[in-house]
């Protein structure tokens, strides 16, 4: 369900929780100082309001400045951009230019805000994301080729919660 | 009554069987586009139906994807919706 | 009604999904299938890899790699995206007249005769050193060559500067004073070979990317290979290498003076190759001196790697490790930049470089060469080979050099000794006499009002009413535009005929692939119309367009060691470019310069393997240069070190690459670059305000908080034309090239 995937502000708890504690108060989105966090409209009752960000249109920059001023900690008061835990990167390498080969594009890895950590350089050659990517969703904004998605913690969560299930 | 429109991807094989299998539904009004072969899909039935709708789009052998593009909810909130 | 009203819902959800798909996918497929394929060179930096422009509908639609070329179809991202360039709505399509302060739309006659009769009265008044020409090395060759003959052989006047003094000044003064000749003796293909690159103040991975993936994949492919990287910053470049020297800006000479010490003292050196093509020299009281070996270990023994670690703060055993790798790998490439071009001890520094390859014989065999990377497309074809300097001639000849100046004379069909002889005004110099001693002024390509070092003094002069100022641009937004008197709407890169130049010697054609938009002409016939109206005699520039001047200059070329007589216009039409020397139409160019059996120029008898028949003693030359340090270092007041440069995407002043929409959203404003101890101490996080002070200016930018800056160092791009950085940069020059030291300046740093 769409309503599983959206992808949180740093520093959100596992998305049952952050939903149970959210009170949609919009703090979060008054301090963001690049408007990366907007505010879920739409029918669902349960989610109608908390914040969430559209990296396609504005990425979270992990300036750390909205976990502390959650009032209900449905983020976690963390302030270090590695523990921000929004999601993962995605390449697909079908579509990336420098994967496909004819151009050097890495824009991406010079993009992202813990460059050299969550993106390297495999070998100074191809860009490759690794554990320690948070998901701000940077290098999926800025990928000219949109080749890149971040995928939201809860849907990884969701993901697990089906291959856990024995392949049901 | 709701209205709403899909994008529903497919490939190129299957652009004439899912539009063939998608034609048989009578709520639905299915138009074709080549490149990239997609089928737009408009769809009239209550709001609380339509996830269901989309499940069953998503369903379809040789489907890849449903996305929506449009949503209208408007009559609903005359109470036509709570029925 | 209420069935029409719910079928127009119906349609409207269906034209919601259409549209994303009319918009969101259907185009794109149509434009990427162009018409045509026509061959040319990228637009950007000097690396000049060949592209193929897809032309559809009679526009540029796409851009991809030229297999042939020796990028082998490969670009960088900029590269590809140039259609957005060459489409963008910022064209200028129409000539510009300043009137009351702003510039409006003029017919062409209009402008022509305004600039031309400026010129002649500015002539008249004030003599030919009141009028000046600012080129650039993103012209096309027959631009710069024709421009250059323009006002040195028709107006006399020699002040003809252009952008490369502020990019590649030093380097030609390192190649002339050590060599004899300018350009590198090797080429690209010299990277598929080396087994140790030594890169000094470069940022291969940022600025040169195919450069840089080809040596890259050629570490990957023989894990032997190692690469040394000195650089104050720890680049993407440094993050590939064997061994990074993070040493203080500007202490470079004293680094490559200890390698060199280390180099003899380990009986590393090749005492058969310097002792018979190697003169040892210092210059002493302002003249060159010849010296001896003996002297040059003498002079090197002050250089210890203890005594070079305390003034590089690096350990001395990296500084030993580095010779050794040097020394002891069987090629050796070095490649350099701006990091040591932009500095006022460049051409000293390029010298050095050159040292340590002449002294362990690594230079002018395959893999083993000192290579100059350059920052533009065609600064060593159109402005290094065709003498558009203040102080030069074309094919290497000097201005003061009488010789020089009566051979050129015969060429052009001057009467002998009516070339000026004094060398003109070199680019700060020229803008500083701008509405002084300079009246009226001609800018080609370039946009100085961004690119100059500390630029507020010069757009002062800019500003002045006593200045004539006509410029020849493509874009509307460039910042010059503020302060030109007329512009002129210039055809750019694939909508006309041209060569350019790249950094491996390496000549190749853009070919014409659309048609420019608006009243846009090309810029060699504004330059020929200008010079007609300007009453320059019609004998000197007897050409209809780019392809006559290619012909005169190629002939001229001859007669020089930059011999590429068998260059034809066909012949490049032809290939995806060639190599000088090529004498004649079957010579296939020439990879490796000085070394007989490659280099036609050295005779095929000639007794010894090597020839560096640019200096008279045949021998090339190995300098003593001392250490010296910066012109502005940090002290107590301003304690940080400043240095400018480049990132990945944008260029230069980002007047082509911020057209492209994808570049634009990922590069949007400058930033700075603060290392995570200083930002600690300072109070700065990441994202923070910071603002950076320095005698000439300050600025607030974005703090980027990181590892790559060493501490006391900070790092600012400058295509940013909101947040010109290089209102902050000194404009003190190296005494030799007349290179302005943009890479050094003391800061204060604070948060804002």
């Amino acid at each position: 369900m769409i309503y599983e995937q959206m992808l949180r502000p740093p520093g959100a708890r596992g998305e049952r929780e952050f939903l149970k504690r959210c009170i949609q108060c919009g703090q979060c989105g008054q301090i963001c100082p690049y408007g990366s966090i907007v505010f879920e409209a739409g029918f669902n009752p349960e989610t109608f309001g908390t914040p969430r960000i559209a990296p396609r249109r504005v990425p979270c920059y992990l300036c750390m400045r909205c976990p502390p001023v959650c009032p209900t900690e449905a983020l976690l008061p963390v302030t270090a951009m590695a523990r921000a835990d929004m999601g993962i990167a995605r390449i697909d390498k079908s579509r990336c230019y420098t994967y496909e080969g004819s151009i050097f594009c890495k824009t991406c890895h010079e993009k992202c805000p813990l460059r050299n950590q969550a993106i390297v350089m495999e070998k100074g050659l191809f860009p490759v994301i690794t554990e320690a990517c948070v998901g701000c969703g940077v290098c999926e904004n800025v990928c000219p080729r949109k080749a890149i998605l971040t995928i939201p913690k809860a849907r990884l969560a969701a993901a697990r919660d089906r291959w856990d299930g024995g392949g049901a | 009554m709701a209205i709403a429109s899909f994008i529903i991807h497919t490939t190129r094989q299957d652009l004439a069987g899912v539009k063939a299998s998608l034609s048989q539904r009578r709520d639905a009004t299915i138009l074709p586009w080549e490149s990239p072969p997609c089928l737009v899909a408009v769809i009239e039935r209550p709001s609380k139906e339509l996830e269901r709708v989309e499940r069953e789009f998503k369903a379809t052998p040789g489907v890849l994807s449903v996305a929506t593009a449009y949503l209208n909810i408007e009559d609903e909130l005359g109470g036509e919706g709570a029925k | 009604m209420g069935c029409t009203r719910r079928e127009f819902i119906k349609y409207s959800a269906a034209m919601a999904a259409l549209t994303f798909l009319g918009y969101g996918c259907g185009r794109k497929e149509a434009e990427a299938t162009p018409d045509t394929w026509v061959k040319g060179v990228c637009r950007f930096c000097g690396t000049g890899c060949g592209v193929m422009v897809g032309v559809r509908n009679g526009k540029v639609a796409m851009v991809k790699g030229d297999p042939n070329n020796h990028n082998k179809g490969m670009l960088c991202l900029k590269g590809a995206l140039l259609a957005s360039v060459i489409n963008s709505p910022d064209r200028l399509t129409t000539p510009l007249i300043r009137k009351g302060g702003t510039l409006v739309k003029a017919t062409w006659e209009e402008a022509l005769d305004l600039t031309a009769t400026r010129f002649k009265q500015t002539l008249e008044q004030f003599g030919p050193k009141a009028v000046a020409y600012y080129g650039s090395g993103q012209a096309l060759t027959e631009e710069s060559y024709l421009a250059n003959k323009i006002f040195k052989a028709g107006l006399k006047s020699n002040n003809v500067d252009g952008n490369p003094r502020l990019c590649m000044a030093s380097a030609v003064g390192g190649y002339v004073s050590t060599f004899g000749k300018d350009e590198p003796m090797g080429s690209y293909e010299d990277m598929d070979s080396a087994n140790c690159f030594f890169i000094i103040g470069s940022n291969t991975s940022e600025c040169h990317p195919i450069l840089f993936r080809r040596l890259a994949a050629r570490k990957q492919s023989d894990p032997s290979v190692k690469i040394i990287v000195v650089d104050p910053r720890l680049t993407n470049t440094a993050r590939i290498a064997d061994l990074h020297l993070p040493v203080v800006p500007g202490t470079d000479l004293a680094l490559m003076n200890a390698m060199a010490h280390v180099i003899f003292n380990e009986e590393l050196d090749d005492s058969k190759f310097h002792g018979k093509y190697v003169s040892f020299k210092a210059m002493v009281d302002g003249k060159p001196v010849e010296k001896s070996l003996e002297d040059y270990r003498t002079f090197l023994a002050d250089y210890t790697p203890e005594k070079a670690a305390a003034i590089c703060s690096v350990p001395a055993e990296s500084i030993v490790q580095a010779a050794k790798l040097f020394a002891n790998s069987s090629a050796t490439m070095s490649l350099w930049c701006m990091g040591l071009n932009q500095r006022i001890q460049g051409v000293w520094a390029n010298n050095l470089v050159h040292n340590l390859h002449l002294i362990t014989g690594k230079i002018c065999k395959p893999g083993s060469t000192s290579f100059s990377l350059t920052g533009q497309p065609n600064a060593c074809g159109g402005v290094r080979d065709t003498g558009s300097l203040a102080h030069l001639l074309p094919g290497g000849r000097l201005i003061a050099n009488q010789e020089h100046r009566n051979q050129m004379e015969e060429i052009w069909g001057l009467p002998k000794d009516s070339l000026n002889p004094a060398p003109g005004l070199f680019t700060t110099a020229m803008f500083a006499a701008l509405g002084d001693t300079v009246r009226a002024m001609l800018v080609l390509c370039t946009n100085p009002a961004q690119s100059l070092p500390n630029v507020k003094k010069y757009t002062a002069n800019l500003k002045k009413s006593t200045k004539f100022l006509a410029i020849i641009e493509a874009f509307a937004d460039a910042e010059t535009l503020k302060y030109a008197d007329v512009v002129f709407p210039a055809a750019f890169w694939c909508e006309r005929e041209g060569v350019y130049g790249s950094g491996e010697r390496r000549y190749c054609l853009i070919e014409k692939a659309v048609a420019s938009p608006g009243e846009a002409r090309p810029s060699v016939n504004i330059l020929l119309d200008l010079a007609t109206r300007m009453g320059v005699d019609p004998k000197l520039i007897p050409f209809k367009n780019s392809a006559d001047i290619w012909e005169e200059w190629r002939e001229i070329s001859a007669k020089s060691a930059y011999n590429f007589k068998g260059m034809t216009r066909e012949r490049l039409r032809k290939t995806s470019g060639l190599l000088w020397p090529c004498p004649t139409e079957d010579h296939p160019g020439t990879k490796i310069r000085y070394s007989r059996g490659d280099d036609p120029m050295v005779p095929a008898d000639h007794p010894d393997k090597y020839f560096f028949y640019g200096n008279p003693n045949g021998r090339a030359n190995v300098w003593l240069r001392p250490h010296k340090p910066a012109a502005e270092l940090p002290d107590a007041e301003y304690p940080f070190i400043l240095t400018t440069g480049r990132v990945i995407d944008q260029w230069h002043t980002g007047t082509m690459t911020n057209k492209v929409p994808e570049i634009r959203k990922a590069f949007p404003a400058a930033f700075v670059e603060v290392n995570q101890e200083d930002a600690k101490r300072l109070g700065i996080a990441n994202g923070d305000n910071v603002r950076l002070d320095t005698r000439r200016g300050s600025l607030v930018l974005s703090a980027r908080v990181g590892e790559v800056c060493r501490p006391g160092l900070v790092f600012a791009p400058f295509y940013d034309a909101q947040k010109l950085v290089n209102e902050l940069t000194v404009d003190a020059v190296d005494e030799a090239s007349k290179q302005p030291e943009f890479k050094i300046c003391a800061v204060r740093v604070s948060k804002a």
